[in-house]
């Protein structure tokens, strides 16, 4: 943003600088006004009205989490909720306890009447397809799919990481239904030098230019092609939450959350690894090598992340909680582009190891439900935690591997209770 | 200023207040050890102390407060922060001086050693 329109702005203002008003404020009007109207796609007639420290309604959008339930928000600008663990206690996670992962404001239209997906780049026949030609000309599919941020887990980061503090509430897994990314991009004929994907979508740039993309990201067409991924249009048989990305989105399941674009407008086949927002630099990159925690790595060192590590959460009992000497023990456990061998529980702090019953996934890119009980051998504090091994044989650390923008923490899972 | 702008100016404030959802106009003065001194009226969920009204005008331009206050970065890391927003995020240049007094306040109260990271 220019100085220009924050001087404008201080030209007239309802409210005289003498009596209520201080020049900083000015500041504040005139930068919402320039936001809000890129919002708005026009200029804003009444701005010299607007409250000092006023939230557009543009960009306030009412209650952030309505239809939402007991999620804790991180940010209401961009709005960022995660859910507690014992919350997320749903084999399938319902929408109101799905979280909520946003890098810019929502789009003001998310009509699917008239919304359009373009599909072009490398591809033999670009395409334009309403929401209703999704569903007439590919076969529609629902599936439970798991998706979670790149950056859950990263509140326990020492030296703290930069971004949202996730603890470990920012994944779920809801019933996804739409049509298949591998059918669409087969319709449109992906050609041999196809690269990566590069996805758009219609939210907005925090600074309101709407030249930039909050985030554009993308996958390698070879995992482009996985037939788990799902243009999506309802959730869990529901048109899609606002904040979840309606009317139309991405479902990359097992792969960082960043990658399943919301508001889904265009599908661009490039030739090259896509360098949209948030694709390089440091942002969803880990380094090609284990550093030291509050390393700095060079930006050249950095890597893409791709699928997600294996992990599991305890959704009973919840955390804190006074319990019996003997209690059920439940959660879920995923991995990207794997499965979920086994999950051992551990009542102590990590000495001895009992397996849980895992169920298979329910479909591939669903996470997998387990459960066993406990004794404990006489009242006191104990911790339960949970450890997923995936068919690589790969375990849960307990131990954060540190990366600069704290990604990936996959550490085991642990619950206090108070038994007796 | 006649009386009459003033009284129509401060019904004005007071009808936009009712629209505000917890804030109010009440300014505070908020000192620190070191003597410095500012005007407190509306900083969200940020620490008062001297420099808080003036990250928040400064930030809460594009985005929340929030954001903010569960960050623990040292000095430098804030210091490549602002410069990645004026570079690549839309924000306008910083005046020298304020820029400073942000980075204080930033360093100061959100640094790694995180003294006010919000619980939830």
């Amino acid at each position: 943003m220019e100085d220009i329109p924050r001087k404008e702005a201080e030209n007239e203002t309802a409210l005289d600088t003498e009596t209520v008003d201080t020049p900083r404020r000015g500041f504040l009007r005139s930068a919402s006004a320039v936001t809000l109207g890129a919002v708005a796609g026009m200029t804003i007639p009444f701005r010299a009205n607007m409250p000092d420290g006023l939230i557009p309604a543009a960009f306030a959008q009412g209650n952030p989490l309505d239809g939402k339930d007991g999620l804790t928000l991180l940010g209401d600008r961009p709005v960022n909720a995660e859910t507690p663990a014992h919350l997320l206690d749903d084999p399938i996670t319902p929408t109101n306890r799905h979280f909520i992962r946003n890098n810019g404001l929502v789009p003001e239209n998310m009509d699917p009447e008239g919304w359009t997906l373009t599909v072009d780049g490398f591809v033999d026949t670009p395409m334009e397809l309403t929401i209703a030609d999704l569903r007439d000309q590919f076969e529609v599919v629902t599936q439970a799919l798991v998706l979670e941020c790149g950056g859950n887990g990263r509140a326990a980061f020492d030296p703290p990481a930069r971004g949202n503090q996730w603890t470990v509430g920012a994944v779920g897994c809801s019933d996804w239904t739409g049509v298949r990314l591998k059918d669409v991009l087969e319709a449109a004929g992906v050609q041999d030098a196809a690269v990566y994907t590069a996805h758009e979508g219609a939210d907005i740039h925090l600074s309101g230019d709407p030249d930039k993309f909050p985030l554009s990201r993308g996958v390698p067409i070879g995992k482009a092609m996985d037939p788990t991924i799902l243009i999506a249009f309802e959730m869990n048989g529901a048109a899609l939450h606002p904040m979840n990305g309606a009317p139309l989105r991405l479902v990359v399941p097992g792969w960082p959350g960043s990658c399943s674009q919301k508001w889904l407008t265009r599908i661009w086949i490039r030739d090259v690894e896509h360098d949209g927002a948030k694709m390089t630099g440091q942002s969803y990159r880990v380094p090609a090598y284990k550093v030291a925690p509050g390393t700095d790595v060079p930006n050249e060192d950095m890597v893409v992340m791709e699928a997600m590590p294996v992990k599991s959460l305890i959704t009973y009992p919840e955390n804190g909680v006074a319990t019996g000497l003997t209690t059920e023990v439940r959660g879920h456990a995923w991995v990207g582009d794997r499965t979920v061998e086994r999950l051992d529980v551990s009542t102590d702090f990590g000495a001895t190891w009992q397996a849980a019953e895992l169920d298979a996934p329910v479909n591939p890119g669903a996470w997998q439900n387990w459960r066993t009980n406990v004794t404990l051998p006489q009242a006191g504090y104990y911790e339960i935690w949970s450890r997923a091994t995936d068919s690589a044989g790969v375990s849960q650390p307990h131990a954060i591997d540190w990366n600069p923008r704290g990604y990936l923490n996959n550490t085991m899972h642990r619950v206090g209770i108070m038994a007796s | 200023m006649s009386t009459r702008k003033q009284l129509a100016a401060l019904v004005a404030a007071l009808a936009v207040c009712s629209f505000w959802v917890g804030a109010g106009l009440s300014q505070t003065i908020v000192t620190d050890e070191a003597g410095n001194s500012e005007e407190i009226y509306e900083i969200g969920t940020f620490y008062a102390a001297p420099g808080a009204q003036l990250t928040y005008d400064y930030c809460t331009a594009c985005h929340s407060e929030m954001i903010i206050v569960q960050q623990g970065q040292t000095r430098e890391n804030w210091d490549d922060l602002l410069v990645w927003m004026v570079e690549e995020m839309g924000m306008g240049e910083i005046i020298e001086e304020d820029r400073d007094r942000i980075l204080d306040y930033l360093a100061t109260h959100y640094n790694p050693d995180r003294p006010h990271f919000p619980r939830n």
